[in-house]
């Protein structure tokens, strides 16, 4: 049988079992925005740290990573600051989840909305997730498409792989909703990461284990291991810390079905990480020991290793791609859904039900605009286009921690921030206007912006007006009343707990 | 509790200075760890503390509360 042939069926086996799962998610779930969008908010512990490592682990990790390790070398070491993340969730994420709960929120801007008191800043919040979203969410079909017509050797084509993925993620967002991508982001990112293992494990027996490994790329690549002091390194520090913004990572801290689950998911995320990264340090690097020539593309690397070393394991690559992808792709086009109908849409009373309909089709609708884009982006970088959206997220600190660790923030202060951060960031990445601002990126640039803005503009506009949303967001989060706040009897805290509270 | 409050603090500051300060880490290239460079190494042992500290979070704050917001 031929490799192609081999390749395809491996993958219409796997998508047909991915029909299963969707298809039992549909059986499960009730038609509601709540449960399209957050499965009821009653995500286990272990299907919440899968689905949000999927939802973060992206073909970004399986296809991109290895070749900007292998093209770049210590030029893409900042992915390590990942774990930065972890710690900034650790200051929040109890705060989204209890609040979520006992305020019904969905999107990021219900939480901005209520309490900033302002629909402006809603909207703002929307548009900057949807910009984020899109993007990502094009990168991970353009990744499956490159790689599959790598593995396929062009038997199937670009345009058609990422017409596969269209109507594969397509028919079980449509029936499943939130229920699907999680059942499928647990068997997805399962697969995904243990292929990735086997791959690394191959790879650094390839290359003639750790020693030849590491001699090869001390000499065949000498500049891969020495740093350059450049502000874009810290440009991307602060897109990693801030990554757990993005909407789509947000409301997984929503659909939370305890704050312990909550919990243990940031403490295990960080650690997957490092553990993934590595992996695709040694794929990435095990290249210069036996790849006979610089790769022209490197988002054909993994591609190019598995067609020389191992074709018919490259097939089960593709699925780990693919399952990386649609696990990212899948959620982001659901968030992106939910920013539409919640935050974009001009809102009136609407039953459960038509509100259900227009978030599916709106969903759909963004996947079929996000999939005729993809076919017009053959030639874009992958990495290229992940970086584009997830520069988004720092414009969001400011008003985001404004909410909970600054007595005098303010509505205007919030709105204008995500205004005045998205503006620049425009300016600085897509205009030539952008050369007036020298030494840093967009992304310190529109960070530095918003939160200059942040101060001041809260410093010079009145903020007593949200103490009374202050006082009732500290009444909800505060450990003495999170108990009776849920009715229930109240046990005396202990000495810890106290000094917690305080 | 007192001793993990201290190793949070510690493993995340020295994590976080450490991830920060790298590129500017040039020790030349005798110095190897596993026979890479110095400063690939310490972007590694900067990321598992940051791992660490974020565990001793978990241990000292975020399992509390989260025990206290569910029952």
């Amino acid at each position: 049988m031929s490799i192609p042939i081999f390749t395809i069926i491996i993958l219409f086996v796997y998508l047909f079992a991915l029909k299963f799962v969707g298809y039992y998610a549909y059986k499960k779930s009730t038609h509601s925005t709540e449960d399209y969008f957050l499965s009821n908010r009653n995500v286990g512990t272990f299907a919440l740290i899968a689905t949000t490592a999927a939802s973060i682990f992206s073909t970004g990790t399986v296809v991109a990573s290895p070749s900007e390790f292998y093209s770049k070398g210590t030029g893409y070491f900042w992915i390590f600051a990942f774990t930065l993340c972890a710690s900034f969730m650790g200051l929040l994420v109890l705060k989204f989840w209890k609040l979520g709960k006992a305020k019904g929120f969905v999107t990021p801007g219900d939480l901005f909305k209520d309490f900033y008191k302002s629909t402006p800043t809603k909207v703002i919040s929307g548009i900057i997730g949807i910009t984020a979203l899109v993007p990502y969410a094009a990168a991970q079909m353009v990744a499956i498409g490159k790689t599959f017509e790598a593995l396929t050797d062009g038997v199937i084509s670009y345009n058609i792989a990422v017409t596969i993925v269209f109507f594969a993620i397509g028919l079980y967002l449509y029936y499943g909703g939130s229920r699907a991508v999680i059942l499928t982001d647990v068997v997805q990112g399962v697969l995904f990461s243990a292929l990735l293992l086997i791959s690394g494990i191959m790879c650094l027996k390839w290359a003639g284990g750790w020693d030849s490994l590491v001699t090869n790329l001390l000499d065949k690549a000498p500049n891969n291991v020495k740093f350059t002091p450049s502000m874009k390194y810290y440009d991307n520090i602060l897109i990693c810390a801030s990554f757990f913004l993005l909407p789509h990572v947000w409301q997984r801290m929503y659909m939370a079905k305890s704050a312990k689950t909550i919990a243990k998911n940031v403490a295990v995320i960080p650690i997957i990480f490092v553990f993934l990264f590595s992996i695709t340090w040694v794929i990435g690097n095990s290249a210069f020991t036996y790849l006979p020539a610089e790769i022209t593309d490197a988002d054909n690397l993994l591609g190019a290793i598995f067609n020389l070393k191992a074709p018919y394991f490259g097939s089960f690559v593709l699925v780990a791609a693919f399952a990386a992808g649609m696990s990212t792709v899948d959620s982001q086009l659901l968030s992106a859904g939910s920013l539409v109908t919640k935050d974009l849409l001009p809102h009136k009373e609407l039953d459960s039900e038509t509100e259900f309909k227009i978030a599916r089709f709106t969903t759909i609708a963004l996947l079929l605009g996000i999939f005729l884009w993809s076919l017009t982006l053959q030639n874009a970088s992958v990495f290229g286009l992940i970086i584009l959206g997830v520069s988004l997220t720092p414009m969001l600190i400011p008003a985001t921690f404004g909410i909970f660790f600054w007595k005098k923030s303010s509505s205007k202060g919030a709105f204008w921030s995500m205004a005045l951060g998205l503006s620049i960031f425009i300016i600085k990445q897509f205009t030539t206007l952008g050369d007036m601002l020298p030494f840093m990126g967009a992304v310190l640039w529109s960070f530095i912006t918003a939160t200059l803005s942040f101060i001041i503009i809260s410093l010079l506009t009145k903020h007593e007006d949200l103490d009374e949303k202050r006082k009732e967001y500290s009444d909800i989060l505060s450990i003495n009343k999170a108990v009776s706040f849920e009715g229930q009897s109240l046990p005396p805290l202990s000495d810890e707990d106290k000094k917690i509270a305080e | 509790m007192k001793i993990m409050n201290i190793l949070k603090y510690l493993c995340m500051t020295s994590g976080i200075a450490i991830v920060l300060l790298v590129p500017y880490i040039n020790p030349g290239e005798n110095i190897t760890i596993a026979g890479l460079p110095l400063p690939i190494v310490l972007v590694y042992f900067g990321a598992i503390l940051i791992c660490l500290g974020v565990f001793f979070t978990y241990q000292t704050s975020l399992k509390p509360i989260s025990t206290i917001y569910d029952n």
